[in-house]
């Protein structure tokens, strides 16, 4: 167990002047199962395509820092150089062909063929393509490969329709199958499995561990983590915080290294006082957007909060906005300010008086080609038939109108133009969003919901979205923001909800410890203090701190 | 899986929608016409079948050349124009010279293959590189590339034939000179003179005959098949051997003589035999493995009634002696052909290559990621396609006996890519079964057209013609809508809550 198979020694990676890693060490013994943790944009994918030679990596400028191979640096040009070194990746999203066979996905592009009778002449002429398939000795090695993991799956079946766990175990028996495989990396091999199939998971895990492969494990889940590992590296913001043995440590203490103890808060207010009524109530609320699916949440506003919506990205935190608003398939029970909110129609929610300011800027929120007068009147134009007038049967927009309420939102929001006529897609990100925040501003909305704000902004930029935010809510509105930036959500909002495998693990206070966002964004939320949190739903009478914790806990469990 | 009855007929009957649709129409053209012009449907039927054998023969290269893009993922080559035209060049290159070396016909048409194979190999390759460039666009491509290779054509032979390339104005392919005196481009029509028939004409043997051997043949394939997907073996070489014996000697009988009741006999005895053998297959491996008999069962049991269904038909036509031994007889020469692409078509389709299409089909993508050469796949598969073309159109025209310079080509793509819808493939799926389907019953519809034109119009001249082009049109934009919208339902359901 103490040689070492893979070394990463000072690797350090620039994408366009910004460090995503920094001088990072790791050691992968021969045989150990080592797990990965950290954020997102911790460094975990960049450092998995440097290992796999990816062409993104070389087509920005390579890396600095060597990657040693039993002891000897190599260097990793393309994946398939990689996959010649016996490194297998199982990709988070399935690289299996649907209409295929279990047999054939397995040995894809590794097909036997048959080497006589005709072939022997076709070979000769053709070269080995053409050369019949050797069906049996491939469906022999598919079998010898799914047995070494210990799993049911009949290697004849078609993918299509099998359940999403079998696919995860085809996808390693095609790595396993690889003769010469020796590192095998799982990208969140657990994400998609059920409980039980995730103890199988683990379990072949540790048969392969057996003999002699080492595998890396990257996961969210820090139960899983510490039950499957023997050492553990966790990584933040680009950095090695720490690697080690996995019995040394526990759940809370990985949790807190991850999300990182040195966070300063800078809260300008203390507490705000809402009126405590409830302007929204969610009830299992289901959004089928894809890599952000929604299962099921719970969940309370309360007139002139901030509340923050948190987690890890894929859990599902972008679906809930964007369910509400109607851009996907939802169901749920939803209602706004005491009447139902009918689901899956943007122009009811938008004329009900509900804003939102999509995470998608340049692709939902913003007419690119278009003036930015025209973007900040156009929904409420569409909407609430503002900035129109009309002439006999035709409306026509009403240019001083438009242009008043332009210049107004323009110097309010501090939007740096050459004027109001400039084309949004001129401006710099930080402008942009203030655009989008004018438009959502400009329908007097009652509730708003605001998708990663300061995504893609430099960092003045994201000070000034922050504090316009916190001037909205001080004036008396809503705010629901969703972020991945845990910092953001803990200096401006007063709850914040973890989501969680498209549930809510937790609601948090802003100042509660790291350790505790870090515990409920990987679904160990039952080991949250209870005096941190709030009840997910208020309860009738008051929505005091501590007075009901009914249903915490469970929800973060896989289902 | 665990889908009820009522939804797997639902689903069975939207998969082949279009096959059942159109075997609608067939009928009701064929019982509402009547008899035809004369009334009379003896006489009907023997055009009928006589018509539609000749067509399914004609056409089966071409159509069969679509089937490898669509397994490739490139959707269904209209780009077969090219290989068209290919095999237009080398025949207009050949009937020049017949004029002077006096060439036999079949002569003329092996070289006509021979020299229209590297010619199209190397249009497949420029097509596909195109393909390539325009990935998720091929059909669209494949259409306008056409259009432009076609104006090329046009300028060479209309043009730079005469201009530019000195000819002898006495060639009966070139155009009569004009009041200058100068004789430029290719006539409108070219006879094909001695290649007329060329392969059709070697061995025709009687339509009842015919059907027949197709039932002996089916009968084999499916011992074949069922045999070799469990256990490989050897004993069941017996049964290819044993049709063969048996075909060999009705094509025999039917030269020597007019002994109609032994042929029959014959037949009978091959599909009996085969049953036997089906039969024999079954309960030794029915021991061996329980589910043996319950894999696909239906299209088995289905398979084998239309093959003895095929057989007693053709018996009892031939011992009576019916109005359907007056069929036009049918070409056995350029059907052996056929089942000797079909075979190497399968067989192409077990192998490595065959492997890799699929794969690149279904996904590009995650073919990409497992190292094979996506490129050269797609490239290979539009080669196969222009090749076959090519090969399809030199038989199309030695059917045909006239070849109309500037117009053969222009429909091929089109009413190829019809056929095959017809017979239930779509721009993501086809197999040799759909071929052959589509073959039959596109050119059942072709031929009933005008009847049914009648029905509605009257003798309107010309309206058979505008109803078969609006048919044709009508299948490929039914069958594209039905696609688009069988994906998006598809979509739908995977993204629903």
């Amino acid at each position: 167990m103490s040689t070492n198979l893979l070394s990463f020694k000072n690797i350090t990676k620039n994408y366009s002047g910004n460090t995503v890693l920094k001088n990072v060490n790791i050691d992968i013994r021969s045989g150990e199962i080592h797990a990965l943790v950290g954020e997102n944009g911790a460094g975990k994918s960049t450092l998995m395509n440097i290992l796999f030679g990816m062409p993104v990596i070389h087509s920005t400028g390579g890396f600095e820092g060597v990657m040693e191979l039993d002891g000897k640096a190599v260097d990793i040009k393309s994946p398939f150089q990689a996959m010649d070194m016996g490194v297998g990746m199982v990709h988070q999203e399935f690289m299996l062909i649907p209409g295929f066979t279990v047999t054939e996905n397995i040995k894809i592009n590794r097909e036997i063929t048959r080497d006589t009778g005709l072939n022997k002449v076709t070979k000769k002429i053709f070269g080995s393509r053409i050369q019949t398939l050797d069906r049996p000795a491939m469906s022999a090695d598919a079998v010898k490969a799914l047995e070494t993991m210990e799993i049911g799956i009949e290697e004849f079946t078609v993918v299509k329709g099998m359940p999403v766990g079998h696919m995860q175990f085809v996808e390693i028996a095609r790595e396993i199958d690889k003769t010469n495989i020796r590192l095998l990396v799982l990208d969140e091999p657990t994400a998609v499995l059920t409980e039980s199939e995730a103890e199988t998971l683990i379990h072949a895990m540790r048969n392969l561990a057996k003999k002699g492969i080492s595998i890396i494990f990257i996961s969210h889940r820090l139960d899983e983590i510490t039950a499957a590992s023997d050492r553990v590296t966790v990584l933040r913001d680009g950095e090695l915080i720490i690697t080690k043995d996995t019995k040394d440590t526990n759940v809370i203490e990985l949790a807190e290294l991850m999300v990182g103890r040195g966070v300063s808060i800078d809260r300008v207010i203390a507490d705000r006082a809402g009126s405590g009524d409830v302007i929204l109530t969610i009830k299992d609320l289901h959004v089928a957007m894809p890599g952000e699916r929604v299962s099921g949440v719970d969940l309370e506003v309360r007139k002139g909060e901030i509340l923050g919506i948190g987690g890890l990205a894929g859990q599902g935190k972008l679906g809930i906005a964007n369910g509400l608003i109607g851009l996907y398939q939802a169901k749920g029970e939803v209602v706004f300010d005491g009447k139902p909110l009918p689901l899956g129609n943007a122009r009811n929610a938008l004329s009900s008086g509900i804003a939102y300011v999509s995470e998608d800027r340049k692709g939902v929120g913003l007419l690119l080609e278009e003036p930015i007068e025209l973007n900040i009147a156009f929904t409420s134009m569409q909407i609430h038939n503002k900035f129109l007038q009309s002439i006999g049967p035709f409306r026509f927009y009403h240019a001083q109108s438009i242009r008043a309420n332009a210049r107004q939102m323009i110097e309010d929001l501090d939007i740096r133009c050459t004027s109001a006529l400039q084309p949004v897609g001129r401006l710099s990100g930080g402008n942009q969003q203030k655009v989008c925040v004018a438009r959502a501003l400009t329908q007097k909305p009652r509730l708003l919901f605001v998708s990663e704000p300061t995504r893609g902004i430099d960092i003045g930029a994201k000070k000034l979205i922050l504090d316009l935010l916190l001037k909205l809510a001080d004036q008396g509105m809503t705010i629901v923001m969703t972020s991945s930036e845990l910092a953001e959500l803990r200096s401006i909002c007063d709850r914040i909800a973890i989501i969680c495998e498209g549930k809510v693990a937790g609601i948090l206070k802003p100042d509660a410890p790291a350790a505790d966002f870090g515990l409920m964004m990987s679904g160990a939320a039952d080991l949250v203090k209870e005096e941190t949190t709030f009840p997910h739903v208020i309860p009738p009478d008051s929505f005091a701190v501590g007075a009901d914790f009914g249903n915490l806990g469970t929800e973060g469990g896989a289902e | 899986m665990n889908n009820s009855n009522s939804e797997r007929i639902k689903a069975f009957l939207l998969d082949n929608i279009v096959v059942i649709l159109f075997l609608g129409i067939a009928i009701f053209g064929i019982t509402a016409s009547g008899g035809g012009i004369t009334g009379n449907y003896t006489v009907y039927f023997i055009s009928f079948f006589s018509e539609l054998i000749e067509r399914v023969f004609r056409n089966s290269f071409l159509v069969i050349s679509l089937m490898i893009p669509v397994i490739a993922g490139l959707g269904l080559n209209f780009g077969i124009v090219i290989g068209a035209i290919a095999a237009q060049s080398v025949i207009l290159l050949l009937r020049y010279h017949q004029f002077y070396l006096e060439m036999s016909g079949i002569a003329e048409f092996l070289l006509a293959l021979l020299l229209s194979l590297p010619l199209a190999i190397l249009f497949g390759w420029l097509t596909g590189k195109l393909y390539n460039k325009v990935r998720g666009q091929e059909m669209i491509a494949g259409m306008i590339v056409s259009y432009f290779a076609a104006g090329v054509y046009n300028l060479v032979f209309l043009f730079i034939v005469g201009y530019v390339i000195e000819v002898d104005k006495l060639n009966p392919i070139i155009a009569p000179a004009n009041l200058e005196g100068l004789a430029v481009g290719v006539r409108m029509t070219v006879d094909m003179g001695v290649m007329t028939g060329a392969i059709d004409n070697i061995i025709r043997i009687p339509f009842m005959f015919f059907i027949m051997i197709c039932a002996i043949t089916m009968a084999c394939y499916i011992v074949f098949t069922q045999v070799r997907k469990f256990n490989r073996d050897r004993k069941v070489l017996l049964s290819p051997l044993c049709a063969l014996v048996f075909i060999t000697a009705i094509v025999v009988w039917n030269g020597l003589g007019s002994m109609n009741r032994v042929a029959a006999v014959l037949g009978f005895l091959g599909v009996a035999a085969q049953m036997c053998f089906l039969l024999y297959f079954t309960f030794r491996h029915k021991r061996e493995n329980p589910d043996y008999t319950v894999q696909n069962k239906a299209s088995l049991s289905f398979n084998c009634v239309l093959c003895s269904g095929m057989m007693l038909w053709a018996v009892y036509n031939i011992i009576m002696n019916t109005f359907m031994m007056r069929v036009r007889q049918a070409p056995f020469a350029t059907a052996l052909l056929f089942a000797v692409l079909f075979i190497f078509l399968s067989y192409i389709m077990k192998t490595k290559l065959g492997q890799d299409f699929r794969a690149v089909g279904q996904s590009q993508h995650i073919a990409e990621v497992s190292g094979i050469n996506v490129k050269r796949t797609r490239i290979i598969a539009t080669i196969f396609s222009t090749v076959l073309a090519a090969w399809g159109m030199v038989i199309f025209l030695q059917n045909m006996g006239t070849l109309t310079t500037y117009d053969s080509h222009r429909h091929v793509g089109f009413f190829s890519v019809a056929a095959i819808l017809v017979g239930g493939a779509s721009t993501s799926r086809a197999n040799l079964r759909n071929v052959i389907t589509g073959l039959i019953l596109f050119h059942a519809m072709t031929i009933v057209t005008p009847d049914i034109a009648r029905i509605f119009f009257g003798d309107t001249p010309g309206v058979a013609e505008y109803l078969r082009s609006f048919m044709v049109y009508g299948v490929i934009g039914l069958a594209l809508g039905l696609y688009v919208w069988k994906t998006l339902k598809a979509s739908q359901s995977q993204n629903s809550l």
